[in-house]
Formats: structure tokens, sequence, C-alpha cells
């Protein structure tokens, strides 16, 4: 149940530190309103805002379902992992071969 | 400290060569994830992406190295180029978090499988063409007003940009090609060979019109190449270019599967060269000089001791994953 806090820190630490030091980007020297690009207009901002929005709309939640379901299925059984002359398998194999047998799904 | 050394020469050839580094590496590794599109089935995507999983993260360490050497080293230029650039750059980062997280999820999440084979693919390519785009916008300068960048979030786009874009995709298209030739066999080679004729002939003619647009484009950029003594001493860069694309061609009809890498390679750093040839010593072209556009010489120094200890690092573990990695990637183990 504690999981998610971890998240919740990390996020309001940045908030803290983003709204804390305004007015300043360099503090008593550059003040954020004179550091801003000339050309970024705030439609420009929002789009791309927008953007970020949309994309981590779909990254984020494939990940907590996909960290779930990792969690759902529980800690596998950690067989000898199969390295053969030190060289180990691809990571993309790697990860579709069962760790208990050894063997492709 | 600038009476007695000069760093400036300096920073420009870590700068040079983390963004042809990041070029070259990157740019086989989009250029597979773009031809991992084409594949025809699981085994074959399966083999795509084993050539390039472990190195594919490494090789973007120089896409860091190279933005943030020209933040600290040349911090006039990247106020200028970086909001001229804003949307191919921003558009290159959001195709990178799909591409990216498309080695995680396409494996794990297999329901959803068909999704993210088309995230990396569509990725790749997008990713590619914004940097083509950022690269056609370099070159074909940027309005300045004093130190400011005086265009607009949209100046970028032109059709010479659009072109550039293109151009890269078929670049990083033959990169890639030439790097699956490399590292597979069997169909996935033969298929590799096909497209990368295709690349060639798009990367030969981008060079082409590139080369007659831009010194068409800028003054500066023709009296380069074709004042006197200029157009006999630079004479070999387009002899040599036209010469690799030659053997890159009879090499893709062969059997060899080293050479057309190592083609795409070369054809990559005459290019590379001829831009550099074209614009130096401007980093902001046709405004600001790498001397102008530096920042003090104790701050490059500063930089210069933190990246002289790291450069040798990166290096030696980037090639060793190549080394580790290295030799024909197999995916005999079946898949359901």
């Amino acid at each position: 149940m504690s999981a998610p806090i971890g998240f919740v820190a990390v996020i309001a630490g940045w908030c803290v530190t983003e709204v804390g030091r305004q007015p300043w980007t360099v503090y008593g020297l550059l003040r954020t309103a004179a550091s801003v690009s000339p050309s970024l207009t705030s439609s420009d901002v929002a789009l791309s805002l927008l953007g970020y929005v949309a994309v981590y709309l779909l990254i984020y939640p494939t990940g907590l379902i996909l960290m779930l379901r990792l969690i759902r299925k529980g800690v596998t059984q950690v067989a000898d992992s199969k390295i053969e002359a030190g060289r180990p398998e691809a990571p993309v194999l790697a990860g579709a071969v069962t760790p208990v047998t050894g063997e492709a799904r | 400290m600038n009476e007695i050394l000069d760093l400036v020469p300096i920073w420009t050839l870590i700068l040079a060569l983390a963004v042809f580094l990041y070029v070259l590496l990157d740019g086989f590794d989009l250029g597979v994830g773009m031809l991992y599109g084409l594949a025809p089935d699981v085994p074959s995507r399966n083999t795509i992406m084993n050539s390039i999983a472990p190195i594919w993260d490494g090789n973007e360490t120089w896409l860091v190295l190279g933005g943030l050497g020209l933040l600290a080293a040349f911090p006039l230029a990247f106020a200028i180029i970086i909001p001229a650039v804003y949307f191919p750059i921003l558009l290159m980062l959001l195709a990178l978090i799909f591409r990216g997280v498309a080695f995680e999820f396409r494996f794990r999440d297999a329901e959803n499988k068909t999704f993210w084979d088309h995230a990396f693919c569509y990725g790749s390519a997008v990713a590619t063409f914004a940097q083509g785009v950022v690269l056609g916008a370099f070159i074909q300068g940027f309005p300045v007003t004093g130190r400011q960048f005086a265009g607009t979030s949209f100046s970028f786009l032109t059709l010479f940009s659009v072109l550039t874009g293109v151009a890269l995709v078929f670049g990083y298209g033959l990169l890639g090609a030439g790097w699956l030739i490399l590292k597979t066999d069997g169909e996935v080679q033969a298929a590799a060979r096909r497209y990368s004729r295709i690349c060639l002939i798009g990367v030969v003619v981008a060079i082409g019109i590139v080369s007659i647009w831009t010194p068409l484009m800028s003054q500066a950029v023709a009296s380069r190449w074709f004042s006197w003594p200029n157009i006999a001493l630079l004479a070999p860069v387009p002899l040599a270019t036209a010469v690799v694309g030659f053997f890159t061609w009879r090499a893709l009809n062969g059997r060899a599967e080293v050479t057309p890498f190592a083609g795409a390679i070369g054809l990559f750093t005459l290019s590379y060269l001829g831009i550099a040839i074209s614009l130096f010593p401007m980093i902001v072209p046709y405004h600001f000089t790498l001397w102008e556009a530096a920042s003090s010489p104790r701050t490059q120094a500063f930089l210069l001791i933190g990246t002289l200890f790291l450069l040798p690092i990166i290096l030696v573990y980037s090639s060793w994953s190549y080394w580790v990695f290295r030799g024909k990637v197999r995916a005999e183990i079946g898949y359901d």
C-alpha cells in the first residue's frame, strides 16, 4: 500500500524546488521572466505540454499495469542462469526465457 | 589562461566527436528500428531487435554529451539554436520515449504486442525525421538579432529542412541495413540488402540535392567551395563521396558483410566533413563563430577536466559492450 508514497515524494519535492526558487532562474542574478526564450509563445508551451501529457497518459498507465502484473505474478524461483562461455543471451531473448527451466516459452 | 591555451579548438573537437558518434551509433540503431517495421514475421523481428538491444541506449549517451557540451562550452549557440529547433527537438524526444519503452513493453506486455511494434518503428522514423529537420534548419541558418533568435518556433519549417529530414531517414536506413547485414544472416540479411539498395539511392540523391542547394542558398558556402584554390583543395571530398558511393553499391550487390556498413559510415563521414567545411568556423551559421559563442576560458577549463576523465570511461564501456555482443545475432530459440 505504501508503494505510491515514493512517487508522491519525488514529484512533491520537484514542485517545492520549482515553486520555491521563483522568481529566480539563477538565484539573485537572473529572473525567470528575463530568462524565457523570446521566440517561445505561450501557445507553443501549451502545445508542447499537451504533447508530453498525451504521451505520459499512455506510457505511465501501461508501465503501471505492467508492474502490477509482475507483482501479482510474484517472485519466480531463481535457478542457475544459463550463461555459456561468459556470453549472456541478448536481453530480449533472455526476457523470453523462463528462469526456472531455461526453456523458451 | 586564454593567452596560454585556447580551449575552443579542444571543445570544438569534443563536440564534433560527440555529435558524429551520436549520428553514426544512434543512426544505425534508429535505422534498424525503422527497418524493423518492414520485417515480415515475429522471428525476424526478434532477431532485428536483438541486434541492437544491448547497445542502443549506450549509443544515446552521445546525444546527452553533445547537447550538454553545446550548452556548457558554447552557451550563446545553445541559446539561439535550441529555441529555433524547439519543436523538432520536442518531437524527437517524444518519439524516442515511444521507441525506448517499446523494447521493454513489447516482450513483457504481450497483449499489446502490435501497438508496441508500431511504436518502435514509427518512433524511430519520427525521431530520425526530426533530427534531419534540425540538421536542415542548422545548415540554412537562423534569423538572429543581437544575441537572440529572432524567428518564431516554426521558422525551422522549410522545404529544405523537410528534405534533409527525409534524407536522414534514408541515411539512417542505410546505416541500419548495413548493421543488419553485418549482424544477421539468412532471410533477415537478404531483406536488409534489398532495403539498403533503396536507401543508398535515396542517400546519393539527397547528397546531390543538398550539395547543389546549399551553395545556392548561401554565398559564404559557395565561395568556400568554389573560390580558388579551395576548389582544387576540396575537390577530393565530393570525389571521395562518389567513389565510396560506388563501392558501397557494389558491395550491396555482392556477398560482402562488412563493406556495406563501412561504406555507409564512409558516406556519413564525408557528408559530415562536407558540412564542417561549408560552415567552419560558424557554430550559429552565418552569425557567430565558435570563438564568439564560447563560454569563458575558465568555464571551459573547469569542464574539460571532468570531460577528460569521463570520455575514456564512456569509450571503454561502450567498446566493451560491442565486444561482448560481437558476432551474428541468432534467434534459433523458438517463440510462440
